[in-house]
């Protein structure tokens, strides 16, 4: 931690420390979020695989199963297929806690520069404006609900979320 | 039987999606990123689908299939993004890069196997 010079005035002082010290909890909070998007990985994963060996058992075992249950056999593997497919979220959610991620340095950043700003009287060159944080934080999102979610919390227009799922040139 | 080149790199995704499409009947080769799979596609293997994430490390999706369509066997072969990107600019960006679709994450199962049908009839 940079020492604050005693000629700085009280208020700016401990408003810099606190600054700092809530730059130092935003990078706890990061490595919270991180430490949990690789546990979720791996049960995810894990899952994913168990669902698969399941699937597989299924196809070995029924073909010995007395009246060939076919029709049975076909559904609960289509259920599965449906169920492996769901297991997309994880990816969704894992570039949806990046963004989060990056938001928090983000703001780590900001609390950096304003104790900087505080201690010598100077604005940091890299200094940027909230507004242009939030243009910054607009263009890491990587889904449209991410985009919706923060004009609505920004009160602009949050707009449908209507587009094609699925969409062929 | 067709072959479909997956890439992502989540390990999540090559796994299931890759058993769903096993299952569907296709033969599946997985790349963990676009360098992987450029690396496949330049040593010959043959593909009749590659399907894409857009935002990976490294290169990404649309870097990827420029590449892919600079090579003579992959001129026509079908090109689908599977990404939890639905940006209307991105999709233009990759409409122009030599993409034929678009699949948003999380598709189900049908969406995904029916897209496939229709590029590869």
């Amino acid at each position: 931690m940079v020492p604050i010079p005693p000629s700085a005035p009280d208020a700016a002082r401990q408003v810099a420390t606190e600054l700092q010290e809530a730059g130092h909890l935003v990078e706890i909070l990061c490595r919270q979020l991180q430490d949990s998007v690789e546990t979720g990985e791996k049960a995810v994963i894990a899952l994913t695989n168990d669902l698969i060996a399941v699937d597989n058992s299924l196809a070995d075992i029924v073909p010995e199963m007395p009246g060939h249950p076919a029709d049975v056999f076909q559904r609960v593997t289509d259920k599965l297929g449906d169920a492996l497919a769901r297991l997309q979220f994880q990816d969704v959610l894992h570039q949806q806690i990046g963004s989060v991620m990056t938001a928090l340095q983000m703001l780590g950043q900001h609390s950096a520069h304003l104790a900087e700003l505080l201690r010598t009287g100077t604005p940091p060159k890299n200094l940027l404006s909230g507004d242009e944080r939030l243009q910054q934080l607009h263009g890491s999102y990587v889904t449209e609900r991410q985009r919706a979610i923060h004009a609505s919390a920004a009160a602009s227009d949050a707009g449908a979320l209507n587009s094609p799922r699925v969409e062929l040139f | 039987m067709s072959t479909i080149m997956l890439v992502d790199d989540s390990t999540t995704i090559l796994l299931s999606i890759s058993s769903i499409l096993s299952k569907a009947g296709y033969s599946v080769e997985k790349a963990p990123n676009a360098e992987e799979a450029l690396k496949k596609f330049n040593n010959g293997t043959k593909i009749d689908l590659l399907i894409t994430d857009l935002n990976m490390p490294g290169m990404n999706g649309i870097e990827l299939i420029k590449e892919v369509r600079k090579l003579p066997a992959c001129k026509f072969m079908p090109i689908l993004f599977l990404t939890t990107e639905s940006q209307q600019a991105r999709k233009a960006e990759a409409k122009a890069a030599g993409a034929s679709g678009w699949i948003v994450k999380p598709a189900t199962a049908d969406e995904l196997l029916n897209t496939i049908k229709l590029v590869l009839r």
